[in-house]
């Protein structure tokens, strides 16, 4: 990242806040400790592809290496999201030049999140609560759902089979999907 | 967020015959960065959603939570199966075809029968035109050439013995004396009628 508001001239660390020159692996690390999830959840948005997120990934904490250190500490979290996002788009494009197709998001080859065992048994406590709040929306909703994101079908595949206008699939998955978000963080 | 993002020619911030509540600009972010998620976005959108993550960290943000989110549900899919609506214009047509199950049934048992057909012409060897001719070279062959075609053993058998080299096999010799006969017995008949 050059020429932003974002780095500093005196090089601060994002960790310390010091003066310093590179970031040490440690610091790194503490980084990608962090952040490191929440960017690669990021970059499988972005990219459609686990492959692509993870190259993606490796070139982002690349850059934090090198340069790191010129991100002001306060905002180092958006310096990273925007690093993140310019490595997604080079790797895409890279790949889109060797004539490879990207996943589809929904389709059997669904990426996952690089996670821990730890990480793993949170995810599973996610999915049964997850599992528990779809029975609870109403059924409408329920079967946008299901049919979005269990069948593969698009909102206007789902809207011409149930003959219903997109803008109504529209608005019920949109429904849904604030139920849930809500559901699982009450705390907001 | 001034822009409008489109979902097949619909702008997804647009309410439908069912009213949403109140929706805050986070409400909105979320739902535009999931359908950037899922793939729904049109092109245009895409590029317009896309802009603003080069610049907006809550735009980010709400990537990686509509990621997760997807994720999730896509990994909570119901260990029962969920009965999905049928759409109300077919069921007459599936009432109509449950109706005729009888007509149906013996539909698809034609329907077998001309599959099994096909399935048997298509495995039975029919010969081509090629395969035609080389059946008639090779009979041509074993009634004018070859009056009686030896085995491999036979030729083997011979090719073994000594000197066999120098030797005339009798099978040969036999051949060749055929052939001239008839040959001459043909040259001579044609002859004849000539005369």
């Amino acid at each position: 990242m050059t020429g932003t508001t974002e780095e500093q001239g005196a090089n601060a660390s994002p960790v310390t806040g010091d003066v310093a020159v590179r970031l040490s692996s440690q610091e790194v690390e503490r980084l990608y400790d962090e952040y490191g999830q929440e960017l690669h959840a990021f970059l499988l948005g972005v990219t459609r592809n686990a492959d692509l997120a993870q190259e993606a990934l490796q070139s982002t904490f690349q850059r934090v290496l090198e340069r790191g250190h010129t991100a002001r500490s306060e905002t180092v979290r958006g310096w990273l999201f925007r690093v993140a996002f310019h490595e997604a788009m080079a790797v895409r494009r890279k790949r889109q030049g060797q004539h490879q197709v990207l996943e589809r998001y929904a389709g059997s080859g669904l990426p996952r999140l690089v996670q821990t065992t730890e990480d793993d048994l949170v995810q599973q406590e996610t999915v049964t609560r997850l599992r528990e709040l779809l029975g609870k929306l109403p059924a409408d909703q329920r079967e946008i759902v299901e049919r979005r994101m269990h069948r593969d079908q698009t909102f206007a595949e789902i809207a011409a089979e149930l003959n219903l206008p997109l803008g109504t699939v529209l608005t019920r998955m949109r429904l849904a999907t604030q139920r849930l978000q809500r559901w699982l963080k009450p705390n907001e | 967020m001034n822009e409008t993002f489109i979902v097949s020619g619909v702008n997804i911030m647009d309410r439908g015959a069912e009213t949403a509540p109140h929706q805050t600009l986070e409400d909105e972010r979320r739902w535009t960065a999931l359908c950037y998620v899922l793939g729904e976005l049109d092109p245009a959108a895409c590029a317009a959603w896309e802009a603003r993550l080069a610049e907006d960290e809550e735009c980010c943000n709400a990537v990686a939570e509509a990621t997760r989110l997807a994720l999730t549900l896509q990994q909570a899919r119901p260990v029962a199966p969920v009965a999905l609506t049928v759409p109300a214009a077919t069921r007459p047509a599936e009432r109509s075809v449950s109706t005729s199950r009888s007509g149906a049934g013996a539909a698809i048992a034609a329907l077998l029968a001309a599959a099994a057909c096909v399935v048997v012409l298509v495995q039975s060897p029919r010969p081509s035109a090629e395969d035609e001719q080389n059946v008639r070279l090779v009979a041509l062959w074993r009634q004018h050439v070859v009056p009686s075609v030896a085995t491999s053993a036979d030729l083997d058998d011979d090719l073994a013995l000594p000197g066999s080299e120098d030797r005339i096999p009798a099978w040969l010799l036999a051949a060749v004396s055929l052939e001239e006969r008839q040959r001459t017995t043909g040259e001579a008949q044609e002859v004849w009628e000539e005369n």
